[in-house]
């Protein structure tokens, strides 16, 4: 008896969940016929992130948005010319496409468009259909992955932070190394030599383990004792070149942005790979100078760098009153690796002429272009927003021995500072602030044969709303072929590991003192926090 | 209903005197977490209390915590602990953790037949209570508490159904070590230590307890499946939760591991009072009550015990109660609520703390006394918390907004957020700022990640509604007030307080309390002639006259440095200048000797601005 009534009860459930699941079968056939019968209207959806009239890469991971219009029910369809469509219902403006088809569409149409269909249902439950968003699959593969540091806005003190690696064919992201793991001290500024990630070097500044520079290659880091800002590696791998700084932070009392950064010196130095003797780049005059940003052509013939007057050297010159007169010189000096010869250091985008600061400057793996940061003063677009990315085409500057430069695509109204391409030259990852003047986002624009940007597009997530809520900013993004296998308690333990090497700085030879040293400190006179 | 049946029932239903007792020390217990302890002050965190957890709803924080062995349970206490914000929430979730420990301790007992220690399951509710008291390890205490819960109580679900078989009972043993650490990693550790202590009595004892050794190796191998995690790092993630040495004052560690250890050592010496005692501890029934309960000596024994729980939890309350930390912790919740006369009565509790006394003179400025009053800041740089040593300032975020120095108290927000976390008060500052920026972009990030937050998230969307469609908000006039006192002249920080104080005057003639903050910084600094000068000012503001600490300093210019003061038609009262002339006369009598002098005058003249300028 009690067997039958257990029989009758679960085939009663079964009955029930089926009808369940037929009704909404139905419900959906039915949104889904209805939304394909309404006619398309000539407003386009407003969409977030804005994923509308963009070139994309053919390996790029799902572009999840939220649709930023009125509806209970949303209906998208991604569709190329070839391959088949992926069709999304959903009661939410959050869209996402499942990754497999999504991958399967782009590879159907390398070259062609991609659109998005979309119809959002409204509150008389007729459907409304927007104007197809139209994109572009580029032909042209993005690097695996991007690499990165997320910290909080800083100032001065700083918590948690820590480099990161993001698969840009899925939405994983991985910790190279998190400040956790070595006392809450500060890991920033990351080279990769020649979008290797199996070869990579990392700054450490740590009040308990000292600071370091952290080489890493072969999935294994070893820590050099040393304080170094920036970092190049020669693309035959065997010199690096470093800046040597002392940025502090200024609080400016009525600007928005209230960040600003100075550097009080500033210098250029390189060791051969597996040393620790710095050598100063001659011509580079740390006396005089305030010389930073390095960074190697790809063939390796020239250092491109940013130079200036050192102004604190100049009596009556000080950073609290001047700082906002520094203003960098694109340079750039030969160098033959063969006889570690370094030639005469040549301008290449003067400050004269632009009547700004040109800094952080990269050059694309194919030599053509080079590309860097104009604001109107300092060492630090991050905090400028009137900070844009230039171009200068190199060819044609070895054609007629002149650098014109001209503004990228690219640009917003706020910040785009940190950039890097890809190792085929045809994708830049940019920091902006767009839309967040506090927060940067890594966007990624595809480059052209001409050189021209396409409209960028913040990397996407799986929550599409991810960024609107996100109060980390991204630094330093820098694209790279393959992950970073190196294992992050590896790296924790060299880091708290003493140095059983430290790097060994060349005499100075400037006996005169900066004038700047010779004011009183001031109550923010701790360093630069950590640069962001 | 027979004995037999009522033995099965939990111990603290079993008898409806075990009912109340449980009902009265829990009540208790709450009672001291709502009235003394009042766990809102923790949620505030107030620039003193740091490793509060961040919570946000949301798969995207889900999705980190899951991502590590115990981050589900590091995520259940960090939205646990978000009931802090609610008066009765918070210390109705902490008593519920506080029950959940005895009654899972006090089952664990039974289940391994030592009913009669039960008992000791009530420590554990009194040492939280007394964490909490002391405001300092609070971060810790329901993670600790959670942990405990998960392995007392996979241990007893282990114990009840474990198999004879030992191949059977090894591989459950091992499932239950991995799920364990999957939810509350250092958890395992607890469980196999209980479960060993469990197996110490039974059949095939040291198969067994071998068995329970070798189950050790799950955390390692589910470790590195499911996580990734490199063996060598297993270890560390099992330890997390154990016990571990806080750099803290000693007797708040003790506690901490205290709680660890209530368990073990109850059922260790239950083991060993078996064992050597030759005797068992098991007992029909939990407590105090051994038997029934029918009898006038049981009812007699019953109400003594449950008296003396019912002290303990007063005593514990009482004693372990850091009154002084508490009442620095109310001056600045009730300054962030802008509850002036709350911070004037609390604060004489308080330490005498920078923070405090800035909190202090802000309280008096409100209120409309900072010119009647003596400041109690003795110097400028307290009244403006501008010294080097205060940062990163969470006090000094409030203070700075009310005067205008936007960008200084968005220096102290992004260092305060940075090193105390994203706590919502700092994220709601951040809102009011970016908005007096102009950078609505930038508010819109805080107001989107309030949203996600526990008891913010109505008003969040709200706002964010009202700003997307341009409608007015609750704050636009606060916003509008603001943003006339702001600087418009950009200058690098920080200036010296005068310099400040002047350039916000500059910029708006209007800024009362920049105003008072300025004479009240020449009057700390004694700086008359600076004080006259500015003097003239108080015009700009409908005052009924002048207040009398100016007054006083008025006098003193005028009498005893000779200056000049242009009043502009305010009235100087006699009964002051009468005063001044008699404390002159008597200080002159007394002489040289200013100790003595202090002494004899501070009766009457302690609350003058002239006892301040020639005394102190």
């Amino acid at each position: 008896m009690k067997t039958k009534r257990a029989i009758f009860m679960l085939s009663v459930l079964a009955a029930c969940g089926l009808i369940c699941v037929a009704g909404l079968g139905i419900d959906r056939w039915l949104a889904v016929r209805q939304a394909q019968m309404a006619v398309a209207g000539a407003a386009a959806p407003r969409l977030e992130p804005d994923y509308a009239g963009i070139v994309m890469p053919p390996n790029i991971c799902p572009l999840n948005f939220k649709i930023a219009e009125p509806g209970t029910q949303f209906y998208v369809v991604a569709r190329g010319t070839s391959g088949e469509p992926i069709s999304v219902l959903s009661g939410k403006p959050a869209i996402a496409f499942p990754k497999s088809a999504w991958r399967r569409l782009l590879e159907a149409n390398p070259g062609g468009s991609l659109y998005f269909d979309i119809c959002a249902r409204q509150a008389d439950k007729t459907w409304r259909r927007f104007a197809s968003v139209t994109n572009l699959i580029a032909r042209d593969r993005v690097d695996s992955h991007l690499i990165y540091r997320k910290i909080h806005p800083l100032h001065n003190t700083w918590n948690e932070m820590g480099i990161y690696q993001r698969d840009l064919t899925s939405f994983k992201e991985t910790p190279i190394l998190e400040n956790k793991l070595f006392g809450k001290d500060c890991c920033h500024c990351h080279s990769v030599w020649n979008q290797d990630s199996a070869r990579f070097s990392l700054d450490i500044r740590s009040s308990k383990y000292g600071n370091s520079l952290l080489m890493v290659t072969n999935e294994r880091g070893v820590k050099i004792g040393g304080t170094v800002g920036f970092t190049t590696w020669h693309p035959s791998g065997r010199i690096m070149v470093c800046s040597f700084g002392q940025p502090r932070l200024l609080l400016c009392g009525a600007r928005s942005e209230m960040r600003e950064i100075v550097d009080l010196e500033d210098s250029l130095g390189y060791l051969p790979d597996g040393g620790v003797q710095v050598k100063r780049v001659p011509k580079v005059h740390p006396e005089k100078q305030l010389a930073t940003f390095p960074t190697w052509s790809p063939e390796g013939r020239y250092l491109y760098y940013c130079a200036t007057t050192n102004l604190w050297k100049i009596p009556g010159k000080t950073r609290n009153n001047n700082f906002n007169e520094i203003k960098f010189d694109l340079m750039r000096i030969p160098y033959e690796v063969e006889r570690d010869q370094w030639g005469e250091p040549e301008p290449v985008v003067c400050s004269r002429d632009t009547g700004k600061s040109a800094v952080q400057p990269r050059i694309s793996p194919d030599g053509r272009w080079l590309s860097f940061i104009l604001c109107d003063y300092g060492c630090w677009p991050v905090y400028h927003a009137e900070s844009d990315l230039y171009i200068v085409d190199l060819r044609a500057g070895r054609t007629d021995g002149k650098f014109t430069y001209r503004r990228a695509e690219l640009n917003s109204p706020e910040c785009e500072s940190w950039h890097a391409w890809s190792s085929n030259s045809r994708w830049m990852v940019v920091k902006s602030k767009r839309g967040t003047p506090l927060f940067g986002r890594p966007y990624l624009s595809h480059v052209d044969e001409d050189g021209h940007c396409s409209k960028p597009f913040v990397v996407p997530q799986r929550d599409p709303a991810y960024y609107d809520s996100c109060l980390i900013t991204y630094t330093m993004p820098t694209l790279a072929c393959g992950p970073v296998m190196v294992d992050e308690a590896q790296l924790a333990r060299a880091i708290k590991t003493p140095a059983t090497r430290a790097l060994i700085m060349p005499p100075r030879d400037d006996a005169e003192p900066s004038h700047e040293g010779l004011n009183p400190p001031d109550a923010y006179d701790e360093g630069a926090g950590s640069q962001q | 209903m027979n004995k037999n049946s009522r033995a099965r029932w939990p111990d603290w239903l079993k008898t409806p005197r075990d009912f109340l007792r449980g009902l009265l020390f829990f009540g208790f217990v709450f009672y001291f977490l709502r009235q003394q302890v009042d766990l809102r002050l923790i949620y505030h965190g107030g620039g003193m209390l740091v490793n509060f957890p961040t919570f946000y709803w949301g798969d995207v924080f889900f999705r980190e915590f899951a991502a590590y062995p115990g981050g589900v349970m590091e995520y259940a206490c960090a939205l646990a602990s978000q009931s802090f914000f609610d008066p009765w929430l918070g210390p109705l979730v902490v008593t519920a953790m506080g029950w959940l420990l005895y009654a899972s301790t006090a089952y664990y007992l039974r289940v391994l037949g030592m009913g009669s220690v039960g008992v000791i399951g009530y420590a554990q509710p009194l040492l939280i209570l007394a964490l909490y008291a002391r405001y300092v390890n609070y971060a810790e205490v329901l993670p600790v508490a959670g942990t405990l819960i998960t392995a007392a109580m996979s241990a007893c679900l282990y114990l009840k159904i474990r198999p004879h078989s030992l191949y059977l009972f090894g591989w459950i043993l091992a499932l239950f070590t991995g799920a364990v650490y999957v939810i509350a990693s250092g958890a395992a550790l607890w469980f196999i230590g209980l479960c060993w202590l469990g197996e110490w009595r039974g059949n095939a004892r040291w198969k067994r307890l071998m068995i329970a050794c070798l189950a050790l190796a799950a955390p390692f191998i589910v470790g590195k499946l499911a996580y990734g995690t490199p063996l060598s790092e297993v270890w560390p993630q099992l330890n997390a939760h154990g016990l571990r040495w806080f750099h803290l004052k000693e007797w708040d560690q003790a506690m901490v591991n205290a709680l660890y250890l209530v368990l073990p050592l109850a059922t260790l010496s239950g083991l060993m009072l078996a064992q050597f005692g030759k005797r068992s501890p098991v007992a029909p029934a939990a407590g105090f009550s051994p038997s029934n309960g029918n009898s006038r000596g049981d009812l007699l024994s019953s109400v003594f015990s449950t008296v003396l729980l019912l002290a303990m939890v007063v005593a514990t309350g009482l004693l372990s109660l850091n009154a002084t930390l508490r009442a620095a912790l109310k001056v600045d919740y009730y300054c962030w609520r802008q509850r002036w006369s709350e911070v004037l009565k609390i604060a004489p509790e308080a330490p005498r703390t920078a923070h405090v006394i800035c909190a202090q003179d802000r309280a008096l400025y409100h209120s409309g006394r900072l010119g009647d009053d003596l400041p109690f800041a003795q110097n400028s740089e307290v009244l403006m918390l501008n010294q080097k040593k205060y940062r990163p300032d969470w006090n000094a975020i409030d203070l700075y907004i009310d005067l205008g120095f936007i960008n200084l108290a968005q220096h102290h927000l992004a260092e305060s957020v940075e090193y105390y976390g994203e706590r919502p008060l700092l994220l709601k500052r951040l809102v009011l700022v970016n908005r007096v920026a102009g950078n609505d972009g930038t508010a819109r990030i805080y107001l989107n990640a309030l949203a996600k937050v526990p008891f913010y998230s109505d008003w969040a969307k709200e706002y964010l509604r009202k700003l997307a469609a341009k409608a007015p908000l609750d704050d636009d006039g606060e916003v509008e007030r603001l943003r006339q006192l702001a600087f418009t002249k950009d200058y690098i920080a920080p200036l010296p307080a005068e310099a400040l104080l002047l350039h916000l005057l500059e910029r708006n003639k209007n800024n009362r309390m920049a105003c008072e903050y300025l004479l009240a910084h020449y009057l700390l600094s004694k700086n008359l002639p600076g004080f006259v000068k500015e003097i003239s000012r108080l015009k700009d503001f409908s005052l009924g006259g002048i207040p009398r600490l100016h007054q006083e300093a008025i006098v003193l210019a005028v009498r005893a440095l000779d200056l000049k003061v242009d009043l502009k038609s305010l009235p100087i009262d006699l009964g002051c200048v009468q005063r001044h002339d008699e404390f002159a006369r008597r200080l002159k009598a007394l002489g040289a000797d200013a100790p003595h002098a202090r002494e004899i005058l501070r009766q009457d003249y302690g609350n003058s601005y002239y006892f301040f300028y020639y005394l102190q």
